[in-house]
């Protein structure tokens, strides 16, 4: 069996020194003694100096005492030159003193002449084999210091990645506006994750659009997007955008080559732009939420001459999961928050009944347009001519609360309308307040003849009450909130009112005022109403509104509704009522409150009543069609006569159907002169009368 | 709003009784109507309307009335109304000569009284 040699580089020593003899006998004593091992030979330490300046010799052998420099001055010199060489010295027998000096300056060991072979070769083989230790250790703590300043690196770098998914999740959260939000997406990856971003955005019909291009270059940016101007997003393409969108699936393209470009197919427009610009690189990764592909984005590089990697398309993959969620979030929001909208602005009248003898002003502040909270606010007219007024307060907010305001505030009309009470209709409502839910409301039934309330209140903050003069009071007692108690009794108050009294119902956002006790709310609110109780209703209303909340309110939505009956002028009537049938119970309320207060005898009062109503039966029936209109009655009393006119804006068709011309009949028996002046622009019906002196 | 008529009923000696309450006029005239017109059964001799708690009648009214004597008529039946001495709606029932149709009555009994000759 042949061994092969095993493959030794030699090792080249240095022997210093200027005995001739010695320079002989000690490398071939050494080549004796030692394998691998070649000694080369010098007989003075400049010349030595040279070659240790060009070699890696693995150990140095100089003589102490030498012509010149000598071995000490050698010494120093191979110190500075070479620090790792050990370095053995030859000493004259008894130069113990050199030897010393030899050791102090670094020499590995010195050698007393006589030479003792035997301990030369071995202090010399320990000399090379610590240089050989000492190399390998060297080695070995660069590889540690790579291997260390690597993984500095890598760590650096993951930094920086989630770094950046820290502050793309920062720009995610802080918008539900998936528009708003993918540009910041663009404009957070430019320049540090790419050169060239664009994002695409499908819309909720289909359509795709470009939202955001951006470039590290502003006027690159600038050229990029008048190119592309010309390219609107084509879905059936074979641009790279278009695939990914459609398959879901991210493309990396480490290196854009003219042959895979070539491979792409018909079409590819929006690339060869981005490729003018000198694209080298690019990622393109699909937005997917709940299996639906929302949009794109395209990372490309260029100037950077980055090339994208697997670890990159991680990343990039990474963000656009985050940022597909947050979209998708931003869209059930949205969508969300637009069904609440609508079904609470639905809720609110879209403007008070006009209710003849009786103002009526409110006021819906909303706290923030992306919340919908569930105040609510109702004026409806009740038969005999009360008025129902209803001030509600849903807690919480959204299609939930906005849900259950529609359905107390439609339960709380039919009831009321049925003639119940107002604690019979508030014990009702709390039957339809599920577990968890709760609300507040005061309903009211107000009757502006006699200037009296009477309400029920269900932990609702009370409804103020101001005098023409100042004088001003909270209809204080009530029982807790709607879904507070799993059997709640509900009393009915009644309050008289000082006469032309106002009365202001609210919700609790218009006293909550943040950094102040709601006492605090309400003494201001008692003032501010009491201020100037005199004033026209929409003024007195946004008075209020700034006064209490001073123009900082709180949290939370405010709802302000304030009425008022006028007090009748018993020489003159006026009202304008739309010319519809529900209008002439309120007519007929109103001209008896009038003719009330012109004293006007019973049988009167119902012969003029009859009268006006039959003119106005007539406008309704005939006036208008199908049509809006008004109807308008106006009214003079003096001592001995009355004189009232009913107009309006329509053309008459000629009377049809079975009552024709009776009630024109009854109006003539009822009021003496009667005169009906038909114009283009409408008719208008005069009636005149003398009043009966003898109150029956 | 919709004004729903409250229309009571009860029957005395096998004549219903149909007493409107409140206002009668075009916005509920409609609803009046049909509830007169389901509390007379075939077999009844006739109808009582009571106007003595009703507040407001018009034109629209008196056609009502003026419709279900029209409508009795043709089925052999009678209608009698009861209209209090006091009442605000008798003159309005007198000008437009509904007692010239209809018995016009001062209280039920006297109502009732028409039924049994």
């Amino acid at each position: 069996m042949i061994v092969a040699p095993e493959r030794v580089s030699t090792k080249l020593i240095l022997l210093v020194d200027d005995d001739p003899v010695l320079l002989q006998a000690l490398p071939e004593a050494l080549q004796l003694r030692m394998d691998g091992v070649d000694v080369e030979t010098c007989d003075s330490a400049d010349r030595a100096l040279q070659r240790i300046a060009e070699v890696d010799y693995e150990a140095i052998v100089t003589d102490i005492k030498m012509p010149g420099t000598d071995g000490l001055a050698l010494l120093a010199q191979i110190r500075a030159l070479r620090p790792d060489t050990p370095t053995l010295l030859i000493t004259g027998h008894g130069e113990h003193d050199l030897a010393v000096q030899a050791l102090r300056g670094g020499a590995y060991d010195f050698i007393q002449k006589p030479i003792d072979r035997e301990y030369f070769v071995a202090s010399l083989t320990r000399a090379m084999q610590a240089r050989q230790y000492k190399r390998q250790l060297d080695e070995q703590q660069h590889t540690l210091e790579r291997h260390a300043s690597d993984l500095e690196r890598t760590v650096q770098e993951r930094t920086r990645e989630l770094q950046f998914l820290a502050d793309a999740s920062r720009i995610l959260t802080a918008s539900l506006d998936s528009e708003a939000t993918l540009k910041s997406i663009a404009r957070l990856a430019v320049p540090r994750l790419a050169d060239m971003c664009m994002t695409f955005l499908a819309e909720s019909d289909g359509q795709v659009r470009r939202v955001e291009v951006v470039h590290s270059d502003p006027a690159k940016e600038q050229r990029l997007r008048k190119l592309l101007e010309r390219y609107p997003f084509n879905a059936v393409a074979s641009e790279p955008t278009a695939t990914v969108l459609r398959t879901g699936q991210a493309l990396l393209v480490p290196e854009i080559s003219e042959e895979w470009a070539r491979g792409l197919g018909p079409h590819t427009e929006e690339l060869s732009v981005a490729r003018t610009l000198g694209s080298v690189s690019l990622i393109i990764v699909p937005l997917m939420a709940r299996g639906r592909t929302l949009g794109v984005i395209a990372f490309l590089t260029a100037e950077s001459n980055r090339r994208y990697t697997r670890d990159d398309l991680a990343l990039v993959e990474e963000l656009a999961r985050r940022a597909a969620l947050a979209i998708d979030n931003a869209r059930l929001y949205e969508q969300e928050r637009r069904i609440a909208e609508t079904l609470q602005r639905s809720l609110l009248p879209q403007r008070l009944p006009s209710i003849p003898g009786l103002a009526s002003a409110a006021r819906y502040l909303a706290a923030s347009p992306e919340a919908v909270g569930g105040d609510w606010y109702d004026l409806f007219v009740l038969p005999r001519g009360t008025v129902g007024l209803v001030m509600g307060d849903v807690a919480g907010r959204g299609v939930r609360v906005a849900a259950l305001m529609a359905e107390l505030r439609s339960a709380l009309r039919a009831y009321a309308v049925e003639g119940y009470s107002p604690a019979e209709v508030v014990q009702r409502l709390a039957l339809l307040i599920e577990p968890g839910e709760m609300a507040t409301l005061v309903y009211l039934i107000y009757d502006p003849a006699t200037q009296t309330v009477r309400f029920t209140n269900a932990g609702h903050p009370p409804p103020l009450a101001v005098a023409p003069d100042g004088r001003a009071a909270y209809l204080e007692g009530g029982a807790p909130p709607l879904g507070a108690l799993r059997m709640p009794a509900y009393h009915e108050q009644s309050a008289q009112l000082w006469p032309g009294s106002t009365l202001l119902l609210y919700t609790d956002g218009l006293i909550e005022v943040r950094g102040a006790s709601i006492d605090d709310g309400l003494a201001r609110l008692h003032r501010a109403a009491a201020a100037d109780p005199d004033e026209d209703l929409d003024e007195l209303v946004d008075r209020v509104l700034g006064e209490v909340t001073r123009g900082r309110p709180g949290g939370d939505d405010i709802a302000l509704l304030a009425l008022r009956a006028e007090i009748p002028d018993p020489t003159r009537f006026h009202v304008r009522l739309p010319a519809v049938p529900s209008s002439l119970p309120m007519l007929r309320h109103t001209l008896r409150r009038w003719m009330e207060a012109a004293q006007t005898n019973d049988e009167d009062a119902y012969e003029i009543l009859v009268a006006c109503c039959e003119a106005c039966s007539n406008v309704i029936e005939h006036a208008y069609g199908a049509a809006d209109g008004d109807v308008e009655v106006r009214g003079q009393m003096t001592e001995h006569e009355v004189e009232m006119t009913v107009r309006d804006w329509g053309r008459w068709r000629p009377p049809r159907g079975l009552n024709r011309g009776r009630g024109l009949r009854l109006i003539e028996e009822l009021m003496r002169h009667v005169t009906v002046t038909p114009r283009p622009d409408g008719t208008t019906v005069h009636m005149q009368r003398t009043r009966r002196q003898v109150t029956t | 709003m919709i004004v729903t008529a409250m229309v009571k009923v009860i029957e005395r000696s096998g004549v219903p009784v149909a007493a409107p309450e409140g206002e009668i006029d075009l916005a509920n005239v409609a609803d009046c109507r049909a509830q007169l017109i389901a509390v007379v059964p075939n077999t009844a001799p006739g109808l009582v309307v009571d106007l003595s708690q009703t507040t407001y009648l018009d034109s629209r009214g008196v056609h009502l009335i003026l419709e279900m004597a029209e409508r009795l008529r043709t089925s052999q039946q009678r209608l009698a109304l009861v209209v209090p001495e006091r009442s605000v709606i008798r003159r309005v029932l007198l000008l437009t000569q509904v007692d010239k149709t209809v018995p016009m009555c001062r209280t039920l009994d006297e109502a009732l009284q028409q039924f049994r000759s």
